[in-house]
């Protein structure tokens, strides 16, 4: 579990540290301040030494088609990773457990091709093309000074990675527009249902849907996915139970098949009516315990601070934080409440987010 | 819920809503535009050290100039301003030496007791200080020693009983402080108020 966390030169952060990071940590602040950001570069550090993230993570906020300029000085597709658009200075991602163990990732993109392929006969795309381009990105994973690492590159004609990753613990990312398609969640909840776990998903769901008597891994229309089964004479399709609904059973699959590692949810409260974020918020940290599962979720909203931080506070252990991020004298920096602080503020009506 | 957010550089912070809308008044009044006034949700809070951790995690706080800080001396003007000295401390805000004394720090801090450095009692006392020679106050005195006469025990915070006298007598009778001093029934050009008016000017200069 994350104990403190360092970010440097990587999107809108030049550098930032974390700490006092909790078993469940909400992110806020403003619109742009680097929330999701901040998501991507925990997210990143769990892949271990995953080039691949480096594209990935732009899918997330919708950026989905991947390119390669065709000349060399053209800018490679994850410039915007790196603070400033500059491809010159090394991302660095710094995680600390609670035994103060760290792993750093460094991010590097190659300004020269340095990979050698095997020899392919290869179609231009363009006959009237002298040059061709080549990206690489390097990402070196340093932990109690062994480095691993892996390098993807990427030209006119596909992409290819050198070297392993192996992931030292498994990490979703839920973004804030997305969901998990029909089959992955079905998956997922099986996965559950093998280890006999998952009558936590339905419990998280009755929340929302009292009616609800059990969940099914069932085939609609040739597609694989959750059905739930309302006491009516069929089943119900999830996806058709509203976002709520849906976005529940995201979490609560994730958290389940995120066991000693991290599930990271953008913009918590969104399908999500105020009057049962506290439930869920017991939900999210009874689930986070039970599977010994880290979370960092983002949010926009008071009802959503509120309603954590009282599912906390009436929990046996306060193990959540707030952090917001906020921008001063140009730099982004963190500001961490603590359950008395967070109580004064909430008891005041000051802002928080 | 509306939240308190911080929107401009300089600030007065105080107990109570009422409180607030009187200094929102006071600084209406002076001309002194700019200056936010917060409300810390009544005197116990004011007194909590996490209360003070919440402010400053406010967002905006850290681009404050200056802070001018309003509480009650109730049974002691110098425990009311030490207590207050100390949290500012654990906080890690700069510490004026003494009352309406203005610390030119980053920010710029400055803590007042009600009425006064030196006397028991709150707001309600400078007001009602600040009607010191009108006719009606000779009424509020009578009834007070009729009430007295009859073998009712005063209030314990006479001052504010006064004041709540004078203002019933008003052409809108029943106002608080704060809508007191926005409608004028109190005289905020007052002497009483001068050593107030001197160190927000100063603070927020």
């Amino acid at each position: 579990m994350y104990h403190c966390f360092t970010i440097r030169r990587f999107r809108c952060f030049e550098e930032l540290t974390l700490g006092d990071l909790a078993r469940v940590n909400l992110i806020a602040g403003k619109n742009n301040v680097g929330k999701t950001a901040l998501l991507e570069a925990i997210f990143l550090h769990c892949g271990g030494q995953n080039s691949e993230l480096a594209i990935r993570v732009n899918t997330f906020r919708g950026m989905e088609n991947v390119s390669v300029a065709q000349f060399p000085w053209g800018e490679p597709p994850w410039v915007s990773l790196f603070y400033r658009f500059d491809t010159l200075r090394d991302i660095e991602i710094e995680g600390q457990d609670h035994l103060g163990k760290a792993r750093t990732l460094r991010i590097r993109s190659e300004p020269e091709p340095v990979v050698v392929m095997a020899p392919e006969l290869k179609a231009p795309k363009s006959f009237y093309e002298a040059t061709s381009a080549h990206r690489s990105i390097l990402f070196e994973s340093q932990q109690d000074g062994e480095k691993t690492t892996q390098r993807m590159s990427i030209d006119l004609t596909g992409v290819r990675i050198e070297g392993f990753s192996t992931p030292p613990f498994p990490a979703f990312f839920y973004g804030a527009r997305t969901r998990l398609p029909c089959r992955e969640q079905a998956d997922l909840f099986s996965a559950l249902e093998v280890q006999k776990k998952e009558q936590f998903v339905v419990r998280a769901l009755q929340i929302l849907e009292p009616r609800l008597e059990r969940l099914l891994v069932a085939s609609s229309g040739g597609q694989v996915m959750l059905h739930a089964d309302v006491g009516t004479d069929t089943l119900v399709p999830l996806p058709l139970m509203g976002e709520g609904m849906v976005r529940i059973a995201d979490f609560a699959v994730c958290l389940g098949n995120a066991s000693d590692g991290v599930v990271l949810i953008d913009e918590f409260e969104n399908g999500i009516h105020h009057s049962v974020l506290k439930k869920v918020w017991s939900a999210v940290a009874q689930a986070a315990r039970e599977f010994n599962t880290q979370v960092f979720a983002t949010t926009h909203s008071w009802e959503c601070i509120v309603a954590a931080h009282e599912a906390f506070s009436e929990s046996d252990e306060y193990d959540f934080r707030l952090h917001r991020l906020e921008r001063s004298d140009g730099r982004i920096c963190v500001i961490t409440y603590d359950q008395k602080t967070l109580q004064a503020a909430i008891e005041t009506g000051l802002e928080v987010r | 819920m509306r939240t308190i957010a911080i929107t401009e550089r300089k600030l007065v912070v105080v107990e109570g809503n009422d409180d607030k809308r009187f200094f929102e008044a006071l600084l209406k009044h002076l001309k002194l535009t700019n200056v936010q006034c917060i409300a810390l949700g009544g005197r116990d809070e004011m007194r909590k050290t996490e209360t003070w951790r919440a402010l400053i995690a406010t967002p905006g706080f850290s681009g404050l100039e200056a802070i001018a800080i309003i509480r009650d001396a109730d049974e002691s003007p110098q425990s009311a301003f030490q207590s207050l000295r100390d949290i500012l401390g654990n906080v890690g805000l700069p510490q004026p030496a003494a009352p309406f004394q203005v610390q030119h720090s980053d920010p710029k801090v400055c803590i007042l007791i009600m009425p006064d450095a030196h006397s028991q009692g709150e707001l309600e006392d400078l007001c009602l200080r600040a009607l010191t020679g009108k006719p009606v106050l000779e009424c509020v005195e009578q009834f007070f020693q009729c009430v007295q006469q009859h073998g009712d025990s005063l209030p314990p915070k006479i001052a504010k009983a006064k004041l709540h006298a004078y203002l019933s007598s008003r052409k809108e009778p029943g106002r608080r402080i704060g809508e007191a001093a926005e409608a004028g029934d109190i005289p905020l050009d007052s002497q009483a108020f001068q050593q107030v008016i001197q160190v927000l000017k100063s603070v927020f200069a």
